[in-house]
């Protein structure tokens, strides 16, 4: 099946304490371009390999966070049917204007079962140092720092995501790749709209509304090492690797923002077709699952959120 | 400037926090050091190191310190006149005495503030 309706992850709005740590952090470290700084204040950043005018909005507030995470979709007309379906869903569906965002179209978002905000978008403009496309190099400019390609995916915490995982499947068209089936029920879930072991991903959390991580693709392990050096000579705050999951079978790094968001380098994982059966994790194995080589959890990944 | 020591309601040991280090910073650097001379060293939890997720919410009981920019959502401005903070973002200006504050589950962000912002 070819990728229809919802194409990627598009965006994700974070919320940080210190625009100028959070920038420094983004832009010189994990390597990121600024585009541009709205009227409010927002900070918009994108990644070399990505053709659209943003991926990553940082606004500053008293409170670290997730704002919103948002999808392109096809087309205006497949914006329109997502209305509808997201409606007969029964999730309420609210509509921002074109222009919110610099560059981005009109958007539709509503609110998951967990408490997260997402949205839904078709047009976003071409970026000004987009990826060359005639006779293309194989970059625009070469990459700085942990040399982030794209805004890859989401993990995020909160509760019913039993009804999160209906949602996305029923309304948005996503696969299920993978989940962490415990016998109480569903810890955990990995869904995608492509061809990537996930775009966005949840674990069932009492509080609504947290954020886990945002997902930065890297397209070596040789690339995870130079950014584990980079978090070393910077100290910057990690929290586990450099390691390999064993759900997705990513091997990656989790490390801090400088507000205290979850950040991840993530290279490799497994190319996933919608036929793909659900892979399932049960309780037995379940450290080897998240961190294959620790095979076991350190306890900030169950409880550390913002 | 001088070291400041950190101690810890109902912990042996202290923490020896070097001048504009935070009580976290120097309890993770100071691991090691305590490791090898079998001398206690007070633990405080260690979640995201950045003033974020709010697990090392200690309450300052005693002591002058300046703290490092802390999530609203784990300090509120009441909060912080009580002397509560997170020990990540605590810089002791002269010898302090905590105890650990854990709120958890933490109480939750505003979801209207996304709104607020349009």
């Amino acid at each position: 099946m070819a990728v229809t309706g919802v194409l990627r992850p598009g965006f994700i709005q974070l919320r940080v304490l210190d625009m100028e740590a959070a920038v420094t952090h983004y832009v010189d470290r994990l390597g990121l371009n600024k585009v541009t700084t709205g009227p409010d204040g927002r900070v918009y950043l994108k990644a070399w390999d990505e053709f659209d005018h943003h991926s990553v909005i940082l606004r500053k507030a008293d409170a670290a966070g997730l704002d919103v995470m948002a999808f392109k979709v096809a087309s205006e007309a497949d914006l329109d049917t997502f209305a509808k379906r997201i409606t007969a869903w029964g999730l309420a569906v609210d509509h921002v204007a074109e222009g919110e965002q610099p560059g981005v179209g009109r958007r539709i978002g509503c609110v998951l079962p967990s408490g997260h905000r997402i949205e839904l978008y078709a047009t976003i403009a071409l970026s000004e140092n987009h990826p060359p496309i005639k006779n293309p190099d194989v970059w625009p400019e070469e990459p700085r720092g942990m040399k982030a390609t794209r805004f890859d995916h989401a993990l995020l915490y909160g509760p019913d995501i039993d009804q999160n995982l209906k949602f996305f499947q029923e309304a948005l068209d996503f696969s299920l790749a993978e989940k962490i089936e415990l016998p109480d029920g569903l810890l955990a879930i990995w869904l995608t709209c492509s061809n990537k072991a996930h775009d966005i991903a949840f674990v069932k959390h009492a509080e609504p509304g947290k954020f886990h991580h945002a997902a930065f693709f890297l397209e070596t392990w040789n690339d995870i090492g130079h950014a584990a050096d980079i978090m070393s000579r910077y100290n910057i705050s990690i929290d586990i690797g450099p390691t390999r999951h064993g759900i997705t079978r990513g091997q990656t790094i989790y490390f801090f923002d400088p507000s205290g968001n979850r950040n991840e380098v993530f290279a490799g994982g497994y190319t996933y077709y919608p036929d793909n059966p659900v892979r399932v994790w049960d309780e037995n194995e379940l450290g080897k699952g998240i961190f294959y080589y620790e095979k076991q959890l350190n306890e900030r990944f169950l409880t550390v959120v913002t | 400037m001088n070291a400041h020591t950190v101690r810890v309601e109902d912990a042996e040991g202290i923490i020896l926090c070097q001048p504009g280090e935070t009580i976290v910073g120097a309890m993770e650097r100071t691991a090691m050091l305590s490791f090898r001379t079998g001398k206690d060293q007070p633990r405080v939890p260690v979640g995201c190191r950045k003033g974020g997720c709010g697990v090392c919410r200690v309450q300052v009981l005693d002591g002058a310190y300046r703290a490092l920019p802390m999530s609203r959502a784990h300090v509120s401005d009441d909060d912080r006149r009580d002397g509560y903070a997170l020990a990540c973002c605590v810089i002791p200006e002269s010898d302090l005495a905590v105890r650990l504050a854990p709120r958890l589950p933490v109480r939750p962000t505003t979801s209207t503030d996304t709104h607020a912002n349009r």
